[in-house]
């Protein structure tokens, strides 16, 4: 279906054609149906492997006839066939029709089965020797590089000789995605990042200290047995009950004990099921290598980049490199606690939980409401939450509001609020600063390396100054030094990239938005120095900075004034998370969108003047808003 | 180096030519495309699903025959529960969303066994939580897609282990913030695409790394304003849809350039015969004729106005709110 030109033919051409189609088709026809009504007839014998052969040579995609087959060896094992023969057969047809179409799933996954089927008595470095050879002809064949990660899961190669060999790839070759991002596999195997940070989360979470084999290259130790049970889940309902959630602690520190670092066979760990925090983080951890390592890749790194630095996957490859060894900031931590009496108790996080995940003791006594969402797209992960504030607390007393969040989530973290007696609210804030200092796109303040890098990258774009992949590594490696010092250069950057790389304009201005707004709150920080709780501030300002995005919204969750005139704000995603909001100023944007704002429920006053609302639909999302007033000049859609 | 691109031809059409792909689609069957038809019958249901989504995306679904088709599709529904693309092939869960999706799309889901399928597909995921295709135990991310995808669209994902099912496909996370076939695989954009699908039905898109996920993807448009599946890749029209309705889901699809790539796809048309193939100049067929349309829906082609598609399941919009099926929102929040 892919790849075939069209031809140009004359009549007579396209009239041979047609016969010599017509040909073909009664011989599948007759062959098919052959197949059909032996197999019906529950005849498994040569004659069949004869002609599903012939057909899946041609037509390997027919995974009907390598079904076929399956049956037929199974019957053939059962009757005490010579298995060796067998199997030396259907390694030359799958091996041949792999010849004829190198992407064919049926063909890959028959062989897979084959050497499953086989367990001890398979040739594993035959099959290396298999992949090496297809990996000659296409070095980006994904088909080729799952099964050798298959081959290599049965001790058909160590993570180091794999390693090697990505290493002898890449320095020979031009196409080296797959093998970088085989290495991104590899490197922590090998050198898993056991720094005190990982080995606090996992005690933290109730784990022993982390063993390389946690991550597995392929994890298929307990796949394709022929003729398996097929599996019974436990069918649960879409809330779990969190208590059978728990993956037994047990059995994977048993594992851990008996497998050395540097494993020389990767094996399955997958028995146990990893909580949403586990999968996030410790997979986050156990996917990095260590800070050594990552030193000592940047020299390869480096080397093909100068080599040719119009080669797209060493960036790729570089911008994950340099990525977080401190994931701390994705952890979900509580940025602030809102609580109005009568009204609700609303919290933010600096990444999305689940509601199970977060606990509301007011005055010691369990809340017996359940979270809501302040995210329009997600009711079961959000990065801000809030319930009604329970009946039956009098205003005179004061009352002690405690939100935690547990250790399936992450850490136990808790944060304590009081309402004085008279008082109607209170509210805890906690600036982000440390989300964006580690955040996603930088590495621990390791200043040495990255000013290093930072004088490379540097060097490379004089010689090359309208490379965009160098314009934005460097954008992204100083924001990792020093986002406030930098910002006028990541600017510039910003913008040539807008111009050396068009068809991503957005994509780059986005980017500065985002910049923009985290600077913003990284300053909301730093102005306040007495420690604590920083100041937050309900009246919050984002005019005139040509924004195209909203992000971060759940840090203004205390905002109830809050300004975003003249940006270039297609829409205002983002602002259904700011519940507390009175007053909204978008005008002089280029909104064609309000988007579901209808939680605004304290909103009274909306300014959406000189924007693109010009049609009467666009203006739905207001409808069930209490409104005081409402600004829509300078709209098509403000003379309805 | 050069990038691996091709280059857009002059005399390529600039407009949609409509009425031949309908032509294009409904001579499929005919007695004249008989060898394609029958070589591709392994195939058989999901190419029908294609058929039948875009004649509905093109305003032309009573042009088909649905009660043969349902009828077809009935036929193929084994004891079991499970579909077979076509009589004489063995089901798979591949054809079995297609079969639903027929279903629905021709709102005839009832004329279905639902709960023995349900249960087929229950019975097809593992420990891991991951997805076989059939016993035969191939995983694939696909197939978790095409399990979550099928139970949610006959409104039973409680038959299943969701849990589990988002930890295989984070599992199957990469360095470059996309997703593979299984654990250990090399980012594909139609992986890609089942991932986000599968996270996005289970309201689990907060674990995916956005802005990440969507540089990547962005950078899947080449010069020529096509998109390939993966870098260093000839662009190919059937990733105007992988990719578009990724992007679309993370609420990023305005990190590519819209005009070129409706540019590029209208130039994949095949002005003779209609339909749309890979790139300009190659054989069109019915698969690349729906991603082909339903790419230029998402973004918003108007002239003729094309039937809103929605982005996770790949079916027209109206048909699964006829359905009454729960259209999930996707990512407002950045």
């Amino acid at each position: 279906m892919h790849g075939r030109v069209k031809v140009r033919s004359t009549a007579e051409q396209e009239e041979a054609r047609k016969k010599e189609r017509g040909k073909k088709l009664l011989t599948y026809k007759g062959a098919m149906s052959r197949v059909q009504s032996k197999r019906d007839d529950g005849q498994f014998d040569e004659e069949a492997l004869e002609i599903t052969a012939k057909l899946l040579v041609r037509n390997p995609d027919i995974a009907t006839l390598w079904n076929y087959r399956k049956e037929i060896l199974q019957f053939m094992r059962e009757n005490k066939e010579d298995g060796d023969l067998v199997c030396s057969r259907e390694k030359s047809l799958t091996e041949t029709c792999i010849k004829e179409n190198p992407k064919s799933y049926c063909a890959w996954n028959h062989r897979q089965w084959i050497m499953e089927w086989l367990g001890d008595r398979a040739d594993w470095s035959e099959e290396l020797g298999l992949c090496n050879r297809f990996l000659d002809l296409d070095e980006r064949n994904f088909h080729c590089w799952d099964y050798r990660r298959f081959v290599v899961s049965r001790g058909g190669a160590t993570p180091r000789e794999e390693l090697e060999f990505t290493t002898a790839k890449i320095e020979n070759n031009i196409s080296n995605y797959s093998s970088w991002h085989y290495r991104s596999k590899l490197l922590p195997l090998i050198h898993p990042n056991e720094s005190m940070e990982v080995k606090a989360l996992v005690q933290a979470g109730g784990g022993e200290t982390l063993q390389p084999d946690r991550e597995t290259v392929q994890p298929e130790r307990d796949t394709v047995q022929p003729e398996r049970e097929t599996v019974q889940p436990n069918r649960e309902t879409e809330q779990p009950d969190r208590e059978t959630e728990q993956p037994d602690r047990g059995t994977v520190q048993s594992n851990r004990e008996s497998m050395q670092p540097d494993s020389e066979t990767m094996h399955s760990d997958m028995e146990t099921v990893q909580s949403d925090w586990e999968i996030k983080h410790l997979n986050k951890a156990t996917t990095r290598p260590n800070w050594e390592t990552i030193s000592g890749e940047l020299d390869l790194v480096r080397n093909a980049y100068y080599t040719d630095p119009n080669d797209q996957s060493v960036w790729f490859y570089h911008r994950w490199l340099l990525g977080p060894l401190s994931f701390l900031s994705n952890r979900p931590s509580l940025r602030s606690v809102c609580a109005r009496r009568g009204h609700h108790i609303a919290a933010s996080l600096s990444a999305p939980i689940g509601p199970e995940s977060i606990t509301l003791t007011l005055d010691e006594s369990l809340a017996p409401g359940a979270w809501r969402s302040l995210d329009v797209s997600s009711d079961k992960l959000s990065s801000v939450w809030f319930q009604d504030f329970p009946d039956n607390y009098s205003d005179d007393v004061e009352v002690n509001i405690r939100v935690s969040i547990d250790s399936n989530e992450s850490p136990i973290e808790t944060k304590s609020i009081s309402i004085a007696a008279g008082n109607l609210s209170e509210v805890f804030w906690r600036s982000p600063e440390e989300d964006f200092d580690a955040s996603n796109d930088v590495v621990e303040r390791t200043a040495n390396l990255l000013e290093e890098e930072l004088e490379h990258l540097k060097e490379l774009g004089e010689m090359e100054p309208d490379n965009k992949w160098i314009l934005l590594t460097i954008v992204y490696v100083m924001r990792a030094i020093d986002p406030v010092k930098y910002i006028k250069d990541i600017e510039d950057r910003l913008l040539k990239l807008t111009e050396v790389d068009n068809l991503r304009v957005n994509y780059y201005r986005d980017m500065q938005s985002k910049y923009l707004i985290e600077n913003q709150l990284m300053q909301c920080g730093r102005q306040t120095e007495s420690g604590g709780d920083q100041s937050y501030r309900t009246d919050c300002s984002l005019s005139g900075l040509g924004l195209t995005r909203l992000y971060h919204c759940q840090y203004f969750l205390p905002v109830t004034h809050l300004d975003v005139s003249w940006n270039n704000l297609s829409n205002l995603n983002g602002v259904s998370m700011l519940f507390h909001l009175e007053r909204l100023n978008a005008d002089d944007n280029c909104l064609v969108e309000i988007g579901d704002i209808r939680g605004l429920k304290e909103l009274r006053f909306l300014s959406l003047q000189h924007n693109q609302l010009d049609y009467s639909e666009q203006l739905e999302p207001l409808k069930g808003l209490q409104l005081k007033e409402c600004l829509l000049s300078g709209n098509g859609a403000a003379t309805i | 180096m050069n990038v691996k691109d091709i280059k857009l031809g002059e005399n390529l059409p600039e407009r949609l030519l409509l009425d031949q792909h309908i032509d294009f689609i409904q001579k499929y069957s005919s007695k004249e495309n008989e060898y394609e038809y029958t070589m591709t019958e392994y195939l058989r249901m999901s190419g029908v699903y294609w058929c039948v989504t875009v004649m509905e995306l093109m305003g032309a679904l009573d042009k088909m025959d649905r009660s043969a088709i349902i009828e077809f599709v009935k036929s193929c529904q084994t004891a079991g529960g499970a579909f077979r693309p076509c009589t004489g092939h063995d089901p798979h869960l591949l054809s079995t969303l297609s079969a639903i999706q027929i279903l629905i799309t021709f709102d005839a889901v009832d004329e279905m066994d639902q709960e023995s399928c349900v249960n087929h597909i229950a019975s097809l995921q593992r420990e891991d939580g991951s997805f076989t295709g059939d016993r035969w135990g191939e995983v694939d991310t696909r197939f978790t897609f095409c399990a979550v995808a099928a139970l949610s669209l006959l409104r039973r994902l409680d038959a299943i282990d969701l849990e589990r099912t988002v930890a295989f496909v984070m599992a199957s996370g990469n360095f470059d913030g996309g997703f593979g076939v299984r654990p250990g695989s090399e980012t594909h954009a139609g992986q890609v695409y089942c991932a986000l699908g599968t996270l996005g039905l289970l309201g689990r898109l907060g674990l995916v790394d956005s802005d990440r996920l969507g540089w990547w993807l962005c950078e899947r448009q080449l010069p020529s304003g096509g998109l390939n599946g993966r870098p260093e890749k000839l662009p190919d029209v059937c990733y105007s849809w992988w990719v578009l309705a990724s992007l679309k889901i993370l609420n990023r699809l305005h990190w590519i350039s819209k005009p070129k790539l409706k540019k590029y796809i209208l130039a994949c048309q095949d002005s003779e015969t209609g339909g749309f193939s890979d790139r300009p100049g190659d054989m069109p067929d019915p698969f690349h004729t729906l991603f082909g349309i339903a790419g230029l829906s998402l973004l918003g082609y108007e002239k003729p106005q094309l039937g809103s598609v929605n982005p996770i399941y790949c079916m027209s919009a109206v048909c699964l709110m006829k359905a009454g099926i729960n259209i999930p929102k996707f990512k407002t929040s950045s």
